[in-house]
């Protein structure tokens, strides 16, 4: 009968390594063998957010030998995979996509009540900018932004414009449009690019705010024609179509889409990933199927991105009370 | 019931209330239109006084017949069934996460079907078995479902 | 090349032994799709498209859309038979199929559901051919301000829902409406009734709401009786009786056309189109107290609805390269990812591709109806199993369908709570379906309004502009009269 208390002992020691064996992750080994890596995304699996995520995800799992596991958590404009990620364990497990301005909007408005501050996040690296356009139907009387601009000076209010959602990266574009040629527009919010793109299509609205990724479509059947690209350069998948620059108004606007860890997590381990992802961006069939997709490749390190994100919130910080009017 | 009636329409009366009080700190109508305010106004109004509508509609109607000895929640071993459904369903929401899927879900076949459903132990142990860890390895193996791990690391580790 | 000469050559592509199997595989995978919790189409579609990537483009999209379709039989099965939805658009075949299923014409209503799917399947895909053109013109008369007053023509067939007491009836509509309220409101996009909680910032998900009020109450109220005595719903005749096919026959061809024109218009969901159907069978009916209580028009129409719209959504993808719901946005990812961008151009590029895809669909939906009918005899077997071991079956997949749609436990609370309410309110003599149908439009047409407004700025005679807005508008308002007429007639005959 003595053997109760020795059983006892045995299962408790045997409970106690495996506590320690799941505690101990080191730098050195990261990531562990067999032990699986976490990305979230705060978007809607077939969305061209989580499509570039997963496309990530596939490349870093041939760099990196396991398995990256893309856990969807939609909702809130991405703010609840967002705040999942800030309070994540900062051991290099978890990681997850962040699209910018969205998730700076939603940490300086403080309507938007998120739950994380721009400092609980270590930032990774950039994956893609999904530069902005503004768009028109093929038979619209507007041919550049300037004739755009110039009938919204003489109709304040009248043209509409429609964004993919009310503090998006669109809305923005149009909010500094806004501000560099002092017009004003009739701007509609609708949620998503394709409800924006039929009211343009059925002649509800006058122009689309929105990404690259929108337009391909229509911009082949030859429904609608781009006046603008808010890049610094042309984007190889609209060809002829001007920058904002080059026409004279300096606006750069779209989603920058990179990849974010909670804070705390260790810089040679944030160096891991961010590498990790450079040479998933390199593979070929992973440049194709961003191609694909019309999603420009565009990567920063750790340092890079983290310099972006430190200085986003002033270019967003005027914009943002603009928004709730 | 006439009078459990009147009671609940009371309640629903005083819901109206409190979310007429919310929409009041949201704003009525900003510049272009109907704002956050507006319509949770309106509704919660219209609420309210249908609710006090079905009060009047209950106290002046003949109540049926056999009507006043039904009770809202019934007696005895009936309410005790209804409360141990509610009870093995909460337990799964507050502790799936905690235990994982397949621990809690375990113990919750367990429970609805022997004490429940009063099913023999072998049956029961077979069930709870697939409902549980089988079902696990289905869902996240082949159809790639997310259900969750334990958020306890001791069980986690060993794939609970 | 006129459509009849690229619908064989379609057919010659689509009846080739791969894809042939392709397409088996979809219907087969999205009928499962569709019977199991937690995943619904869009999900259910999403994972599956890394399977696709190895075959090649015609063969992965004809899967694709064969699981999208496909998963609207699905959800059906579990409707009918457990109470519990088993995907949002079939919820309201809850109603009178589960009904019908405890009068045991379980397999009665699956068949029929079965063959109004087919039926509205390609109806759809026959309009995807001859009509696409005229059609997506008719989906693009529809923005922000024709969608909120289709919305309200929509709100007012609630009153036709009313059954016995109007009042009822209107609390239960106003209370959806102020559910459909909690979350970001479309004007500031700051937290309404939100209690903090972050997983209400998107409002309530759907399907926890419906499967506490239909299966969690139904449980519950079992639960009264010892569960050894509730029956499981009873095993009657598996083909639907001479007058049941009769009565289906007006639903089936309302339902197919309903759907198709609901599918066309990005933004209208699959289950708003079974609810509108549902309604206006019951508007329509000569016996609408029938309905609730078992009526094969309630099962007929919908789930004729449900098909066509999944269907007539591809119309939009195809001649406008617009997905027109969620999941069609996820077959738009998978045309992507195969090197394919859709829309109109694609006809030309890669006829034989379109054409095949689009004869698939109607070899889809034969397979489907060949590959449920049977298996109906299998499902309704299920009942078979004594209901002190279902109860808990039933459970088990109603907290994973719950926790499945957000990976969320708050979801299976929110069930929770939505089951109890379900069961006081049934106490009460309170219908449940106009909470659905608020719960439903309420959100869409609240953001439509709001559209409208930024569109004119503020000036609401915008809603009566357009004359498709307007007529819909009037249509809403003589509905209301009559239905209101109609009902202190009725209360009023009561009384004498």
């Amino acid at each position: 009968m003595k053997s109760n208390g020795f059983r006892k002992f045995v299962v408790l020691a045997v409970l106690a390594c495996l506590a320690l064996v799941s505690t101990n992750v080191g730098a050195q080994t990261f990531p562990a063998k067999g032990k699986a890596l976490t990305m979230l995304v705060g978007f809607a699996a077939g969305g061209s957010s989580d499509a570039g995520a997963r496309i990530l995800a596939g490349g870093m799992e041939k760099v990196l030998g396991t398995k990256v596991e893309v856990v969807n958590k939609a909702g809130a404009s991405g703010q609840i995979a967002y705040t999942m990620i800030a309070q994540a364990k900062p051991d290099g497990y978890t990681f997850g996509l962040a699209s910018l301005p969205g998730i700076m909007v939603s940490i300086m408005d403080p309507e938007r009540k998120a739950a994380y501050k721009k400092d609980d996040f270590q930032p990774l690296a950039l994956q893609v900018v999904d530069a902005g356009v503004l768009a028109v139907r093929a038979d619209s009387p507007y041919k550049t932004v300037k004739d755009l601009v110039d009938d919204a000076k003489a109709r304040p209010r009248k043209i509409t414009v429609s964004t993919t959602g009310l503090q998006t990266g669109d809305h923005f574009s149009i909010l500094q449009l806004e501000q560099y040629t002092g017009t004003k527009y009739a701007i509609v919010h609708f949620d998503g690019a394709s409800t924006a793109m039929t009211a343009l299509l059925g002649k509800k609205i006058d122009a689309y705010s929105g990404n690259i990724g929108d337009v391909l479509s229509q911009l082949k059947s030859g429904e609608i024609r781009v006046l603008g690209v808010m890049d610094k350069e042309e984007s190889p998948f609209l060809p002829g179509v001007k920058t904002f620059e080059a026409q004279g108004i300096p606006l750069l606007g779209g989603s920058w889409r990179g990849y974010l860890a909670p804070a705390g997590t260790p810089i040679a381990i944030a160096n891991i990933l961010s590498d990790a992802m450079k040479k998933a961006l390199e593979l070929d069939d992973v440049k194709a199927s961003m191609a694909k997709l019309g999603l420009q490749i565009r990567y920063m390190d750790v340092a890079g991105y983290s310099s972006i994100w430190n200085q986003y919130g002033t270019l967003v910080k005027d914009l943002i009370p603009l928004s709730r009017q | 019931m006439r009078k459990t009636s009147m009671i609940a329409g009371a309640l629903s009366a005083i819901f109206s209330i409190i979310i007429l009080a919310a929409s009041l700190s949201m704003e009525y109508y900003s510049s272009i239109g109907p704002g956050p305010g507006f319509f949770t106004f309106w509704l919660s109004l219209i609420l309210g006084l249908l609710s006090i509508g079905w009060i009047f509609q209950e106290f002046r109607r003949k109540p049926k017949e056999g009507e006043e000895k039904k009770t809202l929640f019934p007696r005895g071993k009936s309410l005790v069934h209804e409360l141990e459904i509610l009870g093995a369903m909460i337990f799964m929401a507050l502790f799936m996460d905690i235990l994982g899927f397949q621990i809690s879900m375990f113990l919750f076949l367990v429970f609805l079907l022997l004490i429940l459903g009063k099913v023999n132990k072998v049956t029961t142990l077979v069930i709870s078995l697939i409902g549980s860890v089988g079902l696990f390895y289905i869902f996240t193996g082949w159809l790639d479902v997310q259900l969750p791990n334990s958020s306890l690391a001791f069980l986690s580790v060993i794939g609970f | 090349m006129d459509a009849f000469q690229n619908i064989l050559m379609g057919f010659s592509v689509a009846l080739s032994p791969a894809n042939l199997l392709y397409a088996f595989l979809g219907s087969a995978f999205g009928t499962l799709i569709g019977v199991l919790p937690g995943i619904g189409p869009a999900a259910g579609t999403a994972l599956l498209i890394p399977l696709t990537a190895r075959l090649p483009p015609t063969g992965a999209i004809i899967m694709l859309t064969a699981i999208f379709y496909g998963t609207q039989y699905g959800g059906t099965i579990t409707s009918v038979l457990l109470n519990v939805p088993g995907e949002a658009a079939s919820a309201i075949t809850c109603i009178d199929g589960y009904k019908m299923a405890k009068k045991g014409r379980a397999g009665s209503a699956l068949s029929i559901a079965a063959i109004g799917s087919f039926i509205g399947g390609t109806f759809a895909t026959i309009a995807l051919i001859f009509l696409a053109g005229p059609l997506t013109k008719v989906a693009l008369e529809f923005g922000p301000v024709e969608f909120f007053s289709l919305m309200v023509l929509g709100l007012s067939l609630l009153m036709g829902l009313a059954g016995k007491s109007m009042l009822k009836a209107l609390m239960m509509g106003v209370f959806g409406l102020l559910l459909a309220m909690i979350g970001m409101d479309p004007v500031r996009g700051s937290p309404r009734f939100t209690f903090g909680r972050m997983e209400l910032m998107d409002g309530l998900n759907f399907v926890p709401v419906i499967m506490g009020l239909f299966g969690l109450a139904e449980i519950l109220e079992n639960a009264e009786e010892t569960l050894s005595n509730t029956t499981s719903a009873k095993v009657g005749s598996l083909v639907p009786s001479r007058q049941e096919v009769k009565d289906s026959v007006g639903p089936i061809a309302r339902g197919s056309l309903l759907g198709t024109l609901l599918g066309l218009i990005p933004g209208m969901t699959g289950s708003m189109a079974s609810f509108l159907s549902y309604s206006m069978e019951k508007k329509i009916s000569r016996h609408p107290e029938r309905f609730g209580e078992g009526a094969i028009e309630g099962v007929a129409g919908p789930e004729t609805a449900n098909n066509a719209h999944a269907n007539g959504a591809l119309i939009p993808l195809f001649t406008l390269g617009i997905p027109a719901s969620p999941t069609v946005a996820v077959l738009m990812g998978a045309f992507l990812m195969n090197g394919l961008i859709p829309g109109p151009f694609l006809f030309r590029e890669q006829p034989q591709l379109v054409w095949g895809v689009i004869a698939s669909f109607f070899i889809g939906n034969i397979m489907l109806l060949i590959l449920n009918l049977p298996l109906i005899g299998i499902w309704v077997k299920m009942l078979k199993i004594p209901y002190t071991i279902l109860f808990a079956i039933i459970l088990t997949f109603m907290v994973i369908g719950a926790y499945g749609v957000d990976n969320s436990a708050f979801d299976v609370i929110i069930m929770i709570i939505f089951g109890f309410l379900g069961y006081v309110l049934k106490k009460f003599d309170f219908p449940i379906a106009p909470i659905i149908l608020t719960l439903i439009l309420g959100p869409n047409m609240e953001r439509s309004l709001r559209r409208a407004m930024e569109m004119s700025q503020g000036d609401f005679s915008i809603l009566f502009a357009s004359p498709l807005s307007a007529a819909l508008l009037i249509v809403s308002v003589i509905i209301l009269i009559t239905s209101s007429l109609r009902s202190v007639a009725t209360s009023r005959r009561q009384k004498a």
